[in-house]
């Protein structure tokens, strides 16, 4: 499973959400993460709706699921438990 | 013959009867509260004093009426412009309350009594003040305030009408200033901010970013109370203003309706013009001349608080024309938008000092800033209903 987040310097749900995002990153560190950023980063691709933080999952290159705004640690896990069945 | 004299004193009689009527006048605004429990009170005592004339001048729609007003003030040297003014004879009250019906009583009995000189009537026929040296008798003036009171600490006894205009522009400073607009701009200033080594030169400019966006918004708020001063007495602008309120009331509850449905996040809005700013406040931090950038984000915090004022621009409005409502001293109205100002403020300080200090970006989350356009919303659409409907209601110092 590959995680990529997107987010901003300006986006204060992006700094509020971070710490959440840490945390399963070190609960989950069988998967890959990427951080980009919405400004300088080549995001178009991930066709970014109007909501940051985003988090994309792909299997696989694939994408099979998105989170948009602000999720804490729990809510992301359980989205991986139901959506994902791991 | 005798029929003659008999209608001759008849007719005079009535005419002396007219004469020996006392007058008592009251000055009054027709969206008064108070005046209007007056001159219901009065109604009700008309027929307990038959020997008394009772006359009402509604100052607000009536600018001639003003003018008597204005007058018999400036005869009687009273500058204070509170109404229901009630004047008899040589005595006038300002102002209505349950003691002032028994001053009323009084000076109508005593004046019954003894003859007292009409002092309104003469101002209205002299179309003009009347100097003291002319009157008889040195006037009294007795002023009634509305006593409801109300212990706090630290500040004691402190009167109820006193402290809602207060708590009206924090709760009004504080939505208008929790709307994210321009958030993001202080966001990317302290993120730049805090990759700077001079600690002294960071404090500067976010504190100059922060007091200059004080002082441009306090700018603006005296720009619409400039405005709205002058034409509050003219139905027609208030009634605008009131719709105002509510198309900007009907905006607050969509917004929150929408992020209600939606996800709670940062909304990525024109992410060209996001760039232009994000990369002139990367020009000033960078910038090694101080006062280079410090012109740099004084000029960013004034293009920013167009933007938050075009974001809000129907809160400001609103609040002006409340405070214009009210007739303040000097101070009053300084006091009001300071306090305006600072809650408008308070977010922003709180995210900047915490930044400062613990040298990291603390985000606020945005899971509560619908509830802004919530609170904003409800209290928009009340006040543009009282606006229309009740002003006397908005009226907290008559």
């Amino acid at each position: 499973m590959h995680i990529i987040r997107i987010s901003a310097v300006w986006c204060s749900s992006c700094i509020v959400t971070y710490q959440d995002f840490l945390k399963f990153k070190e609960f989950y560190p069988e998967f890959t993460y990427e951080e980009l950023d919405y400004d300088r980063d080549a995001i178009e691709k991930y066709k970014v709706g109007s909501i940051l933080p985003l988090l994309l999952f792909l299997k696989e290159g694939r994408e099979v699921y998105r989170l948009e705004g602000e999720y804490t640690k729990k809510e992301m896990e359980d989205i991986i438990h139901e959506k994902m069945g791991m | 013959m005798r029929k003659w004299v008999c209608s001759f004193l008849l007719f005079f009689l009535f005419i002396s009867d007219i004469e020996a009527k006392q007058k008592l006048y009251v000055f009054h605004r027709y969206d008064c509260s108070h005046c209007k429990e007056e001159l219901s009170y009065l109604e009700s005592i008309k027929d307990t004093y038959p020997d008394v004339e009772f006359i009402y001048y509604e100052v607000l729609k009536n600018p001639t009426n003003l003018k008597y007003l204005e007058h018999v003030k400036k005869t009687l040297n009273d500058e204070n412009n509170y109404v229901p003014y009630t004047v008899i004879g040589e005595y006038s009250l300002v102002g209505f309350n349950e003691n002032t019906k028994l001053s009323i009583q009084n000076y109508i009995t005593y004046c019954i009594q003894n003859d007292c000189e009409d002092i309104v009537a003469e101002v209205i026929q002299k179309k003009g003040a009347i100097s003291l040296e002319e009157l008889k008798k040195t006037p009294k003036i007795e002023s009634v305030k509305h006593e409801k009171e109300f212990a706090l600490p630290f500040f004691g006894k402190v009167k109820a009408r006193e402290l809602s205009l207060p708590i009206l522009s924090i709760v009004l400073g504080f939505i208008d200033g929790f709307n994210p607009c321009a958030m993001w701009v202080l966001f990317f200033l302290i993120s730049m901010l805090l990759g700077m080594k001079n600690r002294g030169k960071m404090w500067i400019l976010g504190i100059s970013f922060l007091l200059s966006s004080a002082i441009i918004y306090a700018l603006f708020l005296v720009a619409w109370l400039k405005v709205t001063l002058p034409l509050r007495d003219i139905l027609l602008l208030r009634t605008l203003i009131a719709f105002v309120a509510l198309g900007t009331g009907c905006f607050h509850l969509r917004r929150y309706r929408k992020m209600h449905h939606r996800k709670v996040g940062c909304t990525v809005t024109n992410r060209k013009r996001r760039n232009k700013i994000m990369n002139l406040i990367q020009k000033f931090t960078k910038e090694q001349n101080l006062i280079l950038s410090l012109i740099g984000v004084i000029s960013l915090a004034i293009s920013v608080n167009f933007i938050e004022l075009a974001c809000s621009a129907g809160l400001p409005l609103v609040y002006t024309q409340i405070l214009s409502l009210n007739d303040l001293s000097f101070f009053a109205y300084f006091w009001n938008i300071l306090l305006y100002i600072i809650f408008y403020l308070i977010d922003d300080f709180f995210v900047f000092c915490i930044a400062m200090f613990t040298l990291k970006l603390t985000g606020i989350t945005n899971r509560y800033s619908k509830y802004s356009h919530l609170i904003g919303g409800i209290l928009l659409l009340g006040i543009g209903l009282l606006l229309l409907f009740k002003p006397e209601l908005l009226l907290f110092t008559m």
